[in-house]
């Protein structure tokens, strides 16, 4: 069973990677509700790969998995998981779990 | 802009908003804005001086390229089609000399060094042969833009590497090239952020010119007043007393690059003064600092006291202290002056000191620096190929020196250690106490010498004892030890010559040995029986009669020293 709590650990070390990249107006909360990237997201694409990229090597070291998360920016067109960390980490700890069970 | 804020154009030909991003935001001095340029146009870029980003009054200009991508024959190779290393080299040096169009444009420009990705094996055990070897061929372009960069005085090449062995496991990550054409990982630019800053803090003259040190617990381990100075921890065969050499050793470094040494440490004066100059293991003298304040007054008080002596302002200072009151203290009543955060374990000293990027400073005639530089580099490798023809050579090339004396109370300690720890060149595997020994030594029939070994490489420090015990016209040897940090310098030899020398001045007949074996001292046996000494292998016995000189290793310096207050003292 996925610990929630220690995917919304590994995001929020994410966070804490990207919020030194982005000017001081734009960083990131380190909140359940923060919005992340699409409608109210303040991310850009760039933003999104830094933030994707950064999560998946924070999994590896959280869990030992290695994970792809984002093959295709178009795939967000129809779900996008990365709105708020709340979707992400839902997200994520499905995608673990299944990943698991494999 | 704030004038302590620095413009900086970054072209590349990948994606370096991220590294923008930690530029920019990071908060340590000098602030830095970034101005990137659009990526994949860095020909561009470099040839064209009427562009935008070239307008303004921009400070500095970094250029980040990967080789494949701007070295076409670099590019073949990595798919295994080798060109001539003439044909690259070439096409370095056109690129190089782009580059060189920028110096009139901005006052400094920063090129970090070409690397590949450290998954990118190359020809594996092949990689490191010229004309054929990727990574060899790329050392040998980055030499080459080094090369070329000589031809200007405000071009600066950094070392990429560097950054990407610090960043381990993720400085390189193809999913970052795939999303976004970001060519390293966050550790990466997070590392080329800081040797940028401290590069420009360099240029601009803002780099340390004076490190204030404590004493205790700093330069050596204890507190020299309690102790006394013959049991502070300094040298000897114990990884603290080496820690504390060691860093000695760097802090001495420092004053090669121009860097003045000074103390501020609450001590008695004549305490620490007296342990400056009489341990036989202190590295730095007293020569080797521009200034001291050792009192009881506070610390902050004595640094301004002492760099207002020295005409220095105190941007220019760093403190080193082990407590870290005293750095908390000096921080808050001197901001301006640098205080690192000092390590509690002293075998960290020298790699925290050396990991300090504040001292980063070009010269003002840098060119001239380097060039020196690569003159004198150039002549030592000549001078160590030489070297290796014959053992003589090397050790004249060496320049070794061999200081001996009595054992006193400066040497003791060092002497029981050695006595206590030697294994492999150990005659008789003798373990004695320190007042053991001095009581041994002591005894009118009985003599015993260190030996300190230095070369121009370095001191070795007190690495040697032999001892000779006189019974009738017959010198019988001891103890014969070397640490095995010399072995192999004919300072065995050089021994053997000071014992017999001894012998032969009391008017004896021979000098005897006895091997007592041990499971680790078959070196000592394979020595000696090369030695010139007669062997009674029955006995393990060695015999030199005193009619035949025992001659002195050709190039080593021998020197005697006599100090006979220090015998006289000997516990």
């Amino acid at each position: 069973m996925i610990d929630n709590d220690r995917v919304m650990h590994s995001i929020f070390g994410a966070i804490d990677e990207i919020n030194g990249q982005l000017p001081k107006g734009e960083r990131l909360e380190k909140s359940i509700n923060t919005a992340l990237f699409g409608n109210h997201g303040s991310l850009d694409s760039l933003g999104l790969v830094s933030l994707v990229t950064t999560v998946e090597q924070k999994i590896e070291e959280n869990f030992g998995m290695t994970v792809t998360i984002l093959e295709k920016m178009e795939d967000l067109e129809n779900e996008n998981p990365f709105e708020t960390v709340k979707s992400l980490t839902e997200y994520l700890s499905s995608f673990l779990e299944n990943k698991s069970n494999e | 802009m704030n004038k302590q804020q620095f413009r900086c154009v970054l072209i590349s030909d990948f994606n370096v908003d991220v590294f923008s991003g930690y530029l920019s935001n990071d908060e340590g001095f000098p602030l830095v804005e970034t101005l990137v340029s659009p990526f994949g146009q860095v020909a561009q870029l470099l040839m064209q001086e009427d562009l935008d980003c070239w307008k303004g009054d921009s400070d500095c200009a970094l250029i980040w390229t990967r080789p494949e991508a701007v070295i076409q024959s670099f590019n073949d190779m990595l798919a295994y089609n080798i060109p001539s290393l003439k044909e690259i080299l070439s096409e370095v040096d056109q690129f190089a000399h782009l580059l060189l169009n920028v110096c009139g444009r901005v006052p400094f420009v920063f090129v970090p060094t070409w690397t590949i990705p450290t998954f990118h094996r190359g020809f594996g055990m092949l990689d490191m042969k010229k004309d054929i070897g990727i990574a060899n061929t790329l050392m040998q372009m980055n030499l080459q833009l080094a090369e070329v960069f000589t031809k200007s005085s405000n071009i600066y090449l950094m070392d990429a590497q560097k950054w990407i062995n610090t960043a381990g496991k993720y400085a390189f990550n193809p999913r970052l090239w795939y999303r976004g054409k970001v060519a390293f990982g966050n550790e990466v630019y997070k590392e080329a952020v800081k040797d940028l800053k401290a590069a420009l803090s360099g240029v601009k003259g803002y780099a340390k010119k004076l490190v204030i040190l404590d004493l205790d617990n700093t330069l050596w381990g204890g507190v020299v007043g309690d102790l006394g100075w013959e049991n502070i921890a300094l040298g000897g065969h114990d990884p603290i007393g080496e820690a504390y050499v060691d860093f000695q050793f760097t802090l001495k470094s420092l004053t090669n690059r121009g860097i003045l040494l000074g103390i501020v440490s609450k001590n008695e004066e004549s305490v620490a003064l007296e342990a400056i100059s009489k341990h036989p293991e202190m590295v730095l003298t007293l020569q080797d600092f521009a200034g001291y304040r050792i009192n009881w007054e506070d610390k902050a008080k004595n640094i301004v006291d002492l760099v207002s002596d020295l005409n220095f302002g105190l941007q220019s200072v760093v403190f080193i202290d082990d407590n870290p009151r005293e750095r908390s203290r000096v921080s808050e009543a001197l901001s301006e002056v640098f205080v690192p955060e000092w390590p509690e374990d002293c075998m960290l000293y020298k790699s925290t000191l050396l990991n300090l990027r504040c001292f980063d400073a070009p010269s003002i005639s840098k060119e001239d620096t380097e060039r020196t530089k690569m003159y004198l580099s150039e002549q030592q490798r000549k001078d160590l190929k030489k070297s290796f023809s014959s053992l003589d050579e090397w050790l004249k090339g060496l320049e070794i020196k061999v200081t001996f004396e009595e054992i006193c109370d400066a040497n003791l300690h060092r002497a029981a250690q050695l006595l206590n720890k030697t294994n492999q060149m150990n005659l008789r595997t003798r373990r004695m106490s320190k007042t053991e020994l001095a009581e041994w030594a002591n005894r009118d029939d009985h003599k015993l010498w260190t030996f300190r070994v230095s070369d121009k490489l370095g001191d070795s420090g007190l690495t040697g004892i032999i001892s000779l015990e006189v019974k009738n016209k017959q010198g019988l040897i001891t103890d014969f030890i070397l640490s095995c940090r010399v072995i192999g310098r004919k300072v065995e030899e050089t021994m053997l010559f000071t014992a017999i020398k001894y012998a032969k001045s009391l008017g004896l007949d021979e000098i005897v040995a006895e091997y007592v074996p041990t499971p680790k001292n078959k070196p000592c046996l394979e020595f000696w029986k090369k030695s010139g000494f007669r062997f009674d292998e029955k006995n393990n016995i060695f015999t030199w009669g005193l009619k035949n000189d025992f001659p002195l290793p050709k190039y080593i310096k021998i020197i005697h020293t006599e100090k006979d207050d220090k015998k006289k003292h000997c516990v």
